[in-house]
C-alpha cells in the first residue's frame, strides 16, 4: 500500500520548517499543546486528503505572505498506475534512508512528491513536484483516478459524513461500483414519487378540487384531471442522503461521538484497500479505554505489517499504552518554529516506560527516578504538597519515569535528546557514570543524596529520632513484621533490642537501621511504601540541613 | 508453428523471421491478443514505426495499450528524463543517439527504474532485431531482465549503409533462450505462388550455410539474364530486364547499395521508374541550403540544376543561354511562359516561387525523383518570414519520416532502401557485387517473379 515517506512543510501556520520521515503503519504524534500536531494532520489532509479549504493570510507562518506555503508529501510503495513511466516519468524520484533523490538511482525506492503551494494570492495549487521539471512549465497534477489510489481519509470532529454515502465518504469507497450510487439515488427518487398517494394527503383534496374547477372554467384541458403529486424537482435524494441507520430507523450519525468515530475508523480499516492513509484527530476522543484499545488494534497497532499508514494525534496515556515505541513521535517546536518529530524508540527503556509511565511522554518535563523508592518519594511529596494547597508537579508539567537503576543515565540523556526538560533523581550509592557530564552540560538537573550515601543512609541519618518509629511502622505494615525483623537480625540487631528500636531509637541505631532497611530487597523499594513514607513521615519541615531531600522538594 | 500464445507466455524469446513469413502480422497479433496489458514495441526506423502503428490503428488499438517507438527515440526519451543518471542532455537538433543509448542503459541499471519499467509495460517486443547494435542489444537485454521480451529478426536481412560491428547472431539467440523460426512463405502464398516462396526459403537456408544460389535452376518465376563481358551492352540489357510499364504491376529494381548515381541515371532512361530516396533526404537538405539565400541569375541556375536532378528534359546550359540572350535583347524568338517565369525568379526572393516554377516545369516532363521534388516543393511553400527554407526542409523531412515511406509502384533502389517492402516483380541488376545478405533481401521482395542480371549464375560470387 502507498505510504508517506516524507513530509516537508514550509511556512504553514505555526510551522516555519518541518522535514519528517514517518514510519509505515501507525504514527502517533504526541507533544505539548501548540506544538503543531494538528497542523501536521491538516497539512497531510490538504495535500493528499480532502484538498479542501480556502486560505487566508492567517495560514501563512507569522502572516508572512511573502514566502509561499509549500507542503510536499513524498509517497512510496506506489501502485502500478502511478509508477507508470509513460505517465509520470518526469516526476519519479528515489527515496532511501531518509533522503529523497530527485532521480531514482539504483537501490532507492521509487517515490513521487505531491506539492501544495499557496502564494501571495492565497490560491492553492496542487501539482506533482520534481526538480527536473522547470517550474516555469505548467504545473501538472496527478490524474484524478490515480490520486484516489494514494489518498488519505481524515476522521476529524465531523464523522457523520462517513456514515452516509457521500462524494468522499468511506462507504462510497466500499461500494463496489462508484457510479452505482447515482443509479440507486435515481431509483429512490422515482420510488418516492410513486409511493406518494393522494389518499395520504386528504388535506390537500379541497385545493386540488378547486384547481380542477378553475381549469374547467378556463377551458384548460390539460389540467382537468389535475392531481397532487411530488414534484420531481423538489424531491431530490442526493449525495449524502443515503446513510446508515440502525434497526429502528435512527440514523447512525445520532450515535455518540465515540461510537461514531469507532464505526468510522472501523470502516476505514475495512476500506484499507481503497484508502491507504488514514488521519485520525485525537484518537481517544469520546472513547473509553477499552474501546480505545479495541479501535487501535483494529487499525493495526499490533500488526506486523500494517495494511494502512495511520497518522493520529493523542493526549492519552491509554493510547500510548497500546502503542509501541516505534509508533510514537514526539513533536518539538523550537523558538524559531522549526518543528521536529522524534521517534521515541531511541529512548532507552521506552518500551517499559510506555507500559509503566506513559504519562512521561506526554509532559514537557520528565523526572527520571532511579527506582521505585525515588518514584514513591516524589509521589508522596507531591501528594502532600498538593494537599497543603501548594502547586503540584502536574501544574509544572512534570511527569515521573522509572529509570530502572543504572539505565537511568541513558534514559535521561535520550529524553533530553528528543527535547524534554529532564531531571534525574538518583541514589548516591552507585558510581556516577561519564554520561552525567553530558547530561548536565545539556541543561539536565540531577537530584541526589550526598556522596556515597544511599537513600536509606540518608533517611536514617537525617530523620529526627521521634519520626524513626513511624518509618519503621510503615515498613512493618506494608512489608510485614517478620520481614522487618529478619532484616534487622541480619543487620546485627538482637531479638531483645527490636522493640526498643521500634519505639525509642537512639542516634546509635541510625547506621544499623540504614543497613537493615537497605540492600537489594530494601524496605522502601516499592512505590507505594516509599510514597507512604514520603507522605506521612517526610512531610513536615523536619529535615535537617544535611538532608538533600529538601533540594528535591524545592525543585519540584 | 509459433503462436501468439507461445509469445504471450514466454519470459523471453526470439522469433527468427525470414522475409515474407508474416512477422509483422505475428507482432501485431501478439499486441492484439494481450488484451488489458501494455506493450512496448521497439523498432529501428520511423518507417517501421509507421507501419506497425497503422496496422494497430486498423484494429483500433489505443495508444495507452501499446507504445510504438524507435529504439533511439525511446532511449532518448528515457535518458533525457533522468539527466543525472544518464548524463544525457538533448542538444536539440543534432541528437547524439550514442550518448542517449549509453544514458538509457545507465538509467535501466537502477533498481527503482526497473520497478517503474515493470509497472509500465507488461511486455516488450523488439522488431528488426538484426539491426540492433551491440549497445542496443544490451539495452534490449536489460529490458528483458525486467519485463517479458520477445525479439523479432532475421540475420540474413542485415544490410547497412556502412559497415559496423554487429553482435554475433548466435549469441543473440542464446541470450533469448527460446527461439522460433517462421517457415511459411505468406507473401507468396497470398500471391498464389507458394512454390516460388518455398524456393526462396530454401535459398535462404543455402545462403545461411554459406552456399551459393544457382539462378539457372529456379522455378518458372525465376529468370536469369547473363551479362556479357562487353560492358557497353550492360545498360541496354539491364533496361530490357525491367517489365514494361504497361503491365500495371509493381516492380522493384534493386542494385548494390553503393551505386546511387547509377540508379538515378537508370531511372532517367524513361522506363517509368521512381528513385527511392534516403529516409533522411540528404539531397533535399543540400538543395534547400543552396537555394535559401541565393539571388539573381544564380537562383535561376540552381533551380534549373535541381529540376534537371529530378526530371527529364531539362537543358540547363541551353536554357541559361536563352535567358541571357532574352535579357540582352539578342534573342530571336520571344520568351515563352516558362522562360518568363524563370527570368522573374532572378528578381524575387520568395521561396514559394521556387515551388510554383518546379510544378510548372514538371507538367510537361517525366519526374523520376518524385519524392525529392514533392518534399522540396512542400518545404518551399512552408518557408516564410519565420521559417527559413532550410528549417522548413528539416520539418518536411521529419514529418515524412514519421508518416512512414510510401514507395512508388515502380521504383529503383538499393537493398537497404527497399528492405521490408514488397512488390510483384523484382529485378536485381548488378547482382555480382552483392553479399549474401544483400542478395537475400533483393530476391525476397517480389511475390510473383524474380529477374537476376549478372555475369555469374552462381551467387554470391566467391571472393
Amino acid at each position: 500500500m502507498p505510504e508517506i515517506r516524507n513530509l516537508s512543510i514550509r511556512n504553514f501556520r505555526g510551522i516555519a520548517y518541518l522535514d519528517w520521515d514517518p514510519h509505515p503503519g501507525m504514527n502517533a504524534i504526541i507533544g505539548p499543546g501548540d506544538s503543531c500536531k494538528t497542523t501536521i494532520l491538516e497539512a497531510l489532509d490538504l495535500v493528499i486528503g480532502s484538498r479542501r479549504g480556502s486560505f487566508t493570510d492567517a495560514d501563512f507562518h507569522q502572516l508572512n505572505t511573502g514566502d509561499p506555503i509549500v507542503i510536499d508529501v513524498t509517497i512510496g510503495d506506489l501502485p502500478k498506475e502511478v509508477l507508470n513511466l509513460e505517465a509520470y516519468i518526469r516526476f519519479l524520484r528515489g527515496y532511501l534512508w531518509g533522503l529523497v533523490f530527485d532521480e531514482p538511482r539504483d537501490g532507492t525506492e521509487p517515490v513521487i512528491t505531491v506539492r501544495l503551494k499557496v502564494g501571495e494570492d492565497c490560491e492553492p495549487t496542487w501539482c506533482l513536484f520534481s526538480e527536473r521539471v522547470d517550474p516555469a512549465d505548467l504545473p501538472r497534477d496527478i490524474r484524478g483516478d490515480h490520486r484516489a489510489l494514494i489518498s488519505a481519509q481524515r476522521i476529524g470532529a465531523n464523522v457523520g459524513q462517513h456514515l452516509a454515502w457521500g462524494p468522499r465518504s468511506v462507504l462510497t469507497r466500499l461500494s463496489e461500483k462508484r457510479d452505482g450510487l447515482a443509479a440507486v439515488l435515481a431509483k429512490a427518487n422515482r420510488a418516492a414519487r410513486q409511493d406518494f398517494r393522494i389518499e395520504d394527503a386528504e388535506d390537500l383534496r379541497p385545493a386540488v378540487n378547486s384547481a380542477r374547477t378553475v381549469a374547467k372554467d378556463m377551458a384548460v384541458a390539460g389540467a382537468l384531471d389535475a392531481e397532487a403529486a411530488l414534484d420531481a424537482r423538489a424531491v431530490n435524494v442526493s449525495n449524502g442522503a443515503i446513510a446508515l441507520h440502525d434497526g429502528r430507523g435512527v440514523p447512525l450519525r445520532a450515535l455518540g461521538i465515540g461510537s461514531s468515530r469507532l464505526l468510522a475508523a472501523g470502516l476505514q480499516a475495512a476500506a484499507a484497500a481503497a484508502i491507504p492513509i488514514l488521519l485520525l484527530d485525537e484518537a481517544e476522543h469520546g472513547l473509553e479505554p477499552h474501546r480505545i484499545a479495541r479501535m487501535l488494534q483494529h487499525l493495526g497497532s499490533k500488526a506486523e505489517c500494517a495494511a494502512q499508514q495511520i497518522f493520529l494525534t493523542t493526549h492519552s496515556p491509554v493510547v500510548l499504552r497500546e502503542l509501541s515505541a516505534e509508533q510514537l513521535w514526539v513533536v518539538r517546536r523550537s523558538a524559531d518554529d522549526v518543528v521536529k518529530l522524534h521517534d521515541i524508540s531511541g529512548i532507552e527503556g521506552a518500551k517499559g516506560l510506555l507500559r509503566s509511565h506513559p504519562e512521561a511522554f506526554l509532559s514537557p518535563t520528565v523526572l527520571i527516578c532511579e527506582g521505585a523508592t525515588e518514584i514513591g518519594l516524589c509521589r508522596g511529596i507531591d501528594i502532600y504538597e498538593t494537599g497543603q494547597g501548594k502547586e503540584g508537579m502536574a501544574l509544572y508539567g512534570v511527569s515521573l519515569a522509572d529509570g530502572t537503576g543504572t539505565n537511568q543515565w541513558k534514559t535521561a540523556c535520550d529524553f533530553q535528546r528528543v527535547g524534554f526538560r529532564v531531571g534525574l533523581f538518583r541514589d548516591s550509592d552507585a558510581a556516577v557514570p561519564a554520561l552525567e557530564g553530558e547530561f548536565l552540560q545539556k541543561g539536565g538537573t540531577v537530584f541526589a543524596w550526598r556522596e556515597d550515601q544511599s537513600f536509606e543512609d540518608e533517611l536514617f541519618a537525617c530523620l529526627p529520632l521521634s519520626l524513626i518509629p513511624k518509618a519503621i511502622q510503615i515498613a512493618d505494615r506494608l512489608r510485614s513484621i517478620e520481614t522487618v525483623n529478619e532484616s534487622l537480625g541480619s543487620a546485627g540487631v538482637r531479638k531483645e533490642d527490636r522493640d526498643r528500636i521500634r519505639t525509642k531509637p537512639t542516634d546509635a541505631d541510625r547506621r544499623t537501621l540504614a543497613k537493615a532497611s537497605g540492600g537489594k530487597r530494601g524496605w522502601f523499594k516499592r512505590i507505594d511504601i516509599a510514597e507512604d513514607l514520603a507522605r506521612s513521615v517526610l512531610n513536615v519541615d523536619v529535615m535537617t540541613d544535611k538532608c538533600s531531600l529538601t533540594d528535591v522538594i524545592d525543585a519540584i | 508453428m509459433v503462436t501468439t500464445d507461445d509469445l504471450l507466455t514466454a519470459e523471453r524469446g526470439i522469433v527468427v523471421a525470414p522475409a515474407g513469413c508474416g512477422k509483422t502480422r505475428l507482432l501485431v497479433d501478439t499486441v492484439l491478443a494481450s488484451s488489458g496489458e501494455r506493450t512496448l514495441v521497439l523498432t529501428h526506423t520511423r518507417a517501421g514505426v509507421a507501419v506497425i502503428r497503422s496496422r494497430l490503428a486498423d484494429h483500433s488499438v489505443k495508444s495507452t495499450q501499446c507504445r510504438v517507438a524507435t529504439l533511439d527515440n525511446w532511449c532518448g526519451w528515457l535518458a533525457s528524463r533522468f539527466p543525472g543518471l544518464s548524463g544525457y542532455v538533448p542538444t536539440g537538433t543534432t541528437r547524439d543517439y550514442q550518448t542517449a543509448q549509453f544514458g538509457a542503459k545507465k538509467v535501466l541499471s537502477s533498481s527503482a527504474i526497473q520497478a517503474a519499467v515493470r509497472a509500465t509495460y507488461d511486455r516488450v517486443l523488439v522488431d528488426e532485431y538484426q539491426d540492433c547494435s551491440g549497445l542496443q542489444h544490451e539495452i534490449a537485454l536489460a529490458l528483458a531482465e525486467v519485463v517479458p521480451t520477445i525479439a523479432f529478426g532475421d540475420p540474413l536481412q542485415r544490410v547497412f549503409d556502412f559497415d559496423r560491428a554487429m553482435p554475433d547472431w548466435a549469441n543473440i539467440v542464446e541470450a533469448y533462450r527460446t527461439s522460433w523460426t517462421l517457415d511459411f512463405p505468406w507473401r507468396w502464398e497470398n500471391a498464389g505462388e507458394l512454390d516460388f516462396g518455398k524456393w526462396i526459403l530454401r535459398q535462404r537456408v543455402a545462403l545461411e550455410a554459406g552456399r551459393q544460389i544457382d539462378f539457372r535452376s529456379g522455378p518458372p518465376n525465376v529468370r536469369w539474364i547473363q551479362l556479357p563481358t562487353d560492358t557497353r551492352q550492360h545498360r541496354q540489357i539491364n533496361l530490357e530486364a525491367v517489365p514494361h510499364p504497361s503491365t500495371k504491376t509493381s516492380v522493384f529494381v534493386l542494385t548494390h547499395k553503393a551505386k546511387t548515381p547509377e540508379r538515378r541515371e537508370f531511372a532517367r532512361q524513361g522506363i517509368r521508374l521512381a528513385v527511392v530516396e534516403n529516409a533522411d533526404l540528404p539531397d533535399l537538405m543540400t538543395r534547400a541550403a543552396q537555394l535559401q539565400e541565393v539571388r539573381g541569375r544564380s537562383r535561376i541556375e540552381l533551380l534549373l540544376d535541381l529540376a534537371h536532378e529530378v526530371m527529364t528534359g531539362i537543358d540547363v546550359a541551353g536554357t541559361l543561354a536563352r535567358i541571357d540572350a532574352l535579357e540582352k535583347g539578342t534573342a530571336r524568338n520571344p520568351a515563352h511562359a516558362e522562360e518568363r517565369a524563370l527570368i522573374g525568379l532572378a528578381m524575387g526572393a520568395d521561396p514559394a516561387e521556387l515551388a510554383a516554377i518546379l510544378q510548372t516545369l514538371a507538367k510537361a516532363r517525366y519526374v523520376f525523383r518524385p519524392d525529392l521534388l514533392e518534399s522540396f516543393c512542400d518545404a518551399a511553400r512552408l518557408a516564410n518570414g519565420e521559417r527559413t527554407l532550410k528549417e522548413a526542409a528539416a520539418y518536411v523531412r521529419d514529418r515524412r519520416a514519421s508518416l512512414g515511406r510510401k514507395v512508388a509502384p515502380r521504383a529503383v533502389g538499393s537493398t537497404l532502401l527497399l528492405k521490408g517492402l514488397e512488390a510483384d516483380h523484382t529485378v536485381v541488376i548488378d547482382a555480382d557485387s552483392m553479399k549474401a545478405t544483400d542478395l537475400y533481401v533483393a530476391i525476397s521482395r517480389g511475390a510473383r517473379s524474380l529477374t537476376v542480371v549478372s555475369a555469374s549464375p552462381l551467387l554470391p560470387v566467391v571472393r
